[in-house]
């Protein structure tokens, strides 16, 4: 369980991390909080000739409002924002989310944007970030970008970045009193993985019914699956426990889940109805 | 692990057919492909990076294609070895031509995947090889639309 050989560089600026990266090109990784690059690197599944810590700019790091809009560091830890009183008033449902992550430890490493650049079909923080409708501030030596999380989660391990850029935010809007979320996750009993899980974010009008909903649900494929046709019953409806009900039973409407020895594809469509309908109960 | 998916093509059976089995567009369509050498009839080496995302492993596989029933059947059998573990498998493939302008590709594999790979990456393998296929497919696609347009 030894990695390859590599070099690593620790810098201390994003300027400096991206030169890094362009000078050494398609062999350099950028390591965060190392909690899915290293297993893969003793695995030998990953063999990159040269490291960029990123974990170690302190620019990279901290939780803090901008209006209404909440903005992590894409270097901020899971524990970090699971127990910020402002991610809990901001966005509930990001802090439950990082507070189911992996263990202990993990959380104390790993990182949002590390975790986020991974983009494991069986993370957390892809699920709850899609219905947070949140956007990633992506930063190369070209300049930098905004990317909404619809457009930055593609498939199993793909995203919208690219080798020579850097994750140096996550933005997420609507952090006022009318809007609430939440997270409920089915886990993997061994590997704590996601096996199905759901996250919702609510916009409630004057008159307390639901104006706007959110929903996106992991484990039902390579990219968290927007679910549109809860969205769509919940709108501009009171949030009774039957119209919830109701809602939540069209959960993996449209979806097409692989299923496999633990969870097979019906399974997982019925436990999205539970996950979204509990997700749901949680943000009320 | 068994796997199965279809694929939709809108060009004539034949150039299908041709397209598929024409190891210039496999060698410029097999995702990850380096190097792809015939070593005899219907018989390939191929060095190549398969994965997905930034995890992706080198290997050695030796591709055979069989039981050709032009224009309409043919299997495929690959072993690849490499470092994060090894893959065996066998396919079928079958060309339906629902008109004289659309072929219907209905493929079919079992394959057996071992090593630190099948180990950590279990829960997720069967999706991530139909990405994998599927991007094989709309590699050819485009290839049998160049060769439309070139008439």
């Amino acid at each position: 369980m030894f990695p390859a050989s590599f070099d690593y560089h620790a810098p201390t600026t994003v300027p400096e991390a991206l030169r890094l990266l362009a000078e050494n090109g398609p062999d350099a990784k950028l390591l965060a909080g190392g909690h899915s690059l290293l297993p893969a690197m003793k695995l030998r599944l990953l063999e990159p000739g040269c490291l960029v810590d990123i974990g170690r700019i302190p620019e990279l790091r901290g939780i803090r409002r901008e209006g209404q809009t909440l903005v992590i560091g894409a270097a901020t830890l899971h524990a970090d924002i699971a127990t910020s009183d402002v991610v809990r008033q901001a966005a509930p449902g990001l802090a439950t989310a990082a507070s189911l992550i992996g263990d202990v430890q993990v959380r104390n490493r790993g990182t949002i944007g590390g975790s986020a650049a991974h983009d494991d079909p069986a993370a957390d923080y892809p699920v709850i970030l899609t219905a947070l409708d949140a956007s990633f501030m992506l930063v190369s030596s070209a300049g930098a970008r905004t990317v909404a999380s619809g457009d930055f989660f593609l498939d199993y391990f793909t995203t919208a970045l690219s080798d020579l850029e850097i994750i140096t935010e996550v933005r997420i809007p609507g952090a006022a009193a009318s809007v609430t979320s939440a997270y409920a996750k089915l886990e993997h009993p061994a590997s704590g993985f996601l096996v199905v899980s759901a996250g919702v974010r609510i916009e409630r009008g004057a008159d307390g019914r639901c104006r706007t909903a959110r929903i996106a649900i992991g484990g039902l494929g390579g990219r968290p699956f927007r679910a549109t046709a809860v969205e769509s019953a919940l709108a501009g409806h009171a949030l009774t426990p039957a119209a919830i009900a109701a809602a939540a039973a069209l959960a993996a409407d449209g979806s097409d889940p692989d299923g496999d020895a633990y969870a097979p594809a019906e399974y997982r469509r019925h436990m999205a109805t539970v996950y979204v309908q509990r997700a749901l109960e949680a943000a009320l | 692990m068994k796997l199965d998916g279809v694929y939709t093509f809108h060009a004539p059976r034949q150039l299908v057919w041709e397209t598929v089995q024409d190891p210039e567009a496999l060698r410029r369509c097999i995702p990850g492909l380096e190097t792809f050498e015939p070593t005899g009839q219907d018989e390939y080496a191929a060095t190549m990076k398969i994965g997905v995302g930034s995890i992706k492993g080198s290997y050695r596989a030796k591709i055979r294609i069989f039981d050709l029933q032009e224009p309409e059947h043919y299997k495929l059998s690959v072993e690849a070895t490499g470092t994060p573990g090894f893959v065996r498998g066998e396919g079928s493939f079958d060309l339906v031509a629902d008109d004289a302008e659309t072929t219907t590709l209905r493929w079919e594999a079992d394959a057996q995947i071992g090593g630190a790979v099948a180990a950590v990456g279990q829960r997720m393998l069967g999706g991530v090889a139909k990405m994998t296929v599927g991007q094989l497919w709309a590699a050819l696609d485009a290839q049998v639309k160049a060769r439309q347009a070139r008439g």
